[in-house]
């Protein structure tokens, strides 16, 4: 898998999600990091390893307290394509507006000039 | 599948009711008009708005690329969610996307809901991105040539 998969897939877990939160206010070990959780610490453990490999977690060298720490890097390349995508989408809406608001005077004009043949109009 | 997870989220307000917004989406007619990008001539080939049909179209650049599109329908009932694969001709899914639409006050909420891409559909949007910067550039390129033109 691409690097931007593994960063895509890595995110798409809510439990995931819940402990780059919690590591976005400081690092910490394994057994802090399960405490809010009801799932085991092997299974915490083995969503650790999925962020991991994504990149966006490391792991600290001591080998009794390896705190996890939350990387910046990986999110900003899933933002940055995610921005691309928006804008893309934000200049075919802007297309769509006005393209509607067009519409919508044509047929206020059609409106009108039948309005006009019928004698019906109103006075403003 | 519950992809909410996984999901892009872009919402915009247009100021049109939804049975006109709805028009402006599924007929060809209309789309062509707006769907771009920027610069780009968009051509309906042909267009089945039903479950398991097919928007066939072409998206041409300035400098005359062409950028052939295909759209299936996975879910059509006016004027629900729209629900559709988009890819190219060879490859017909490079992603999955729902268009959703709203009352609200003075117009039609649209959501646009894209789930996380693959590296296909990534290249796919950058290939397109990446048409949508050429375009502008071909655009530039054209101004500065009038300008040139005028000035002498």
């Amino acid at each position: 898998m691409d690097r931007l998969s593994l960063i895509f897939s890595a995110l798409a877990d809510p439990t995931r999600r819940a402990i780059l939160a919690r590591l976005s206010t400081g690092a910490a070990s394994v057994n802090e990091i399960a405490a809010p959780f009801t799932m085991s610490l092997p299974a915490i453990s083995k969503h650790l390893k999925v962020l991991e490999r994504a990149q966006l977690i490391a792991r600290g060298k001591e080998a009794q307290w390896r705190p996890c720490e939350l990387k910046a890097e990986p999110l900003r390349e899933a933002d940055a394509w995610i921005e691309q995508y928006r804008q893309m989408w934000e200049a075919r809406f802007d297309r769509l507006d006005a393209y509607l608001i067009e519409l919508q005077a044509k047929s206020a004009e059609g409106k009108a000039a039948s309005t006009r043949t019928t004698k019906t109009k109103k006075k403003p | 599948m519950n992809t909410s997870d996984r999901e892009i989220i872009i919402t915009r307000t247009v100021k049109a009711p939804r049975a006109r917004v709805w028009q402006a989406c599924t007929e060809p007619a209309h789309i062509d008009q707006w769907w771009g990008p920027n610069g780009f001539t968009n051509k309906t080939l042909g267009m089945d708005l039903r479950v398991g049909g097919t928007w066939k179209y072409t998206m041409t650049a300035a400098d005359g690329t062409v950028f052939p599109n295909l759209i299936t329908y996975k879910e059509v009932t006016p004027i629900d969610p729209l629900v559709y694969d988009h890819g190219d001709w060879e490859n017909p899914k490079h992603f999955e996307a729902s268009m959703t639409f709203t009352d609200v006050e003075g117009g039609t909420l649209i959501t646009l809901h894209s789930i996380f891409p693959t590296k296909e559909a990534r290249d796919f949007v950058v290939k397109e991105v990446g048409a949508i910067e050429g375009g502008k550039q071909t655009l530039a390129r054209l101004e500065d040539h009038l300008r040139t033109l005028i000035n002498h």
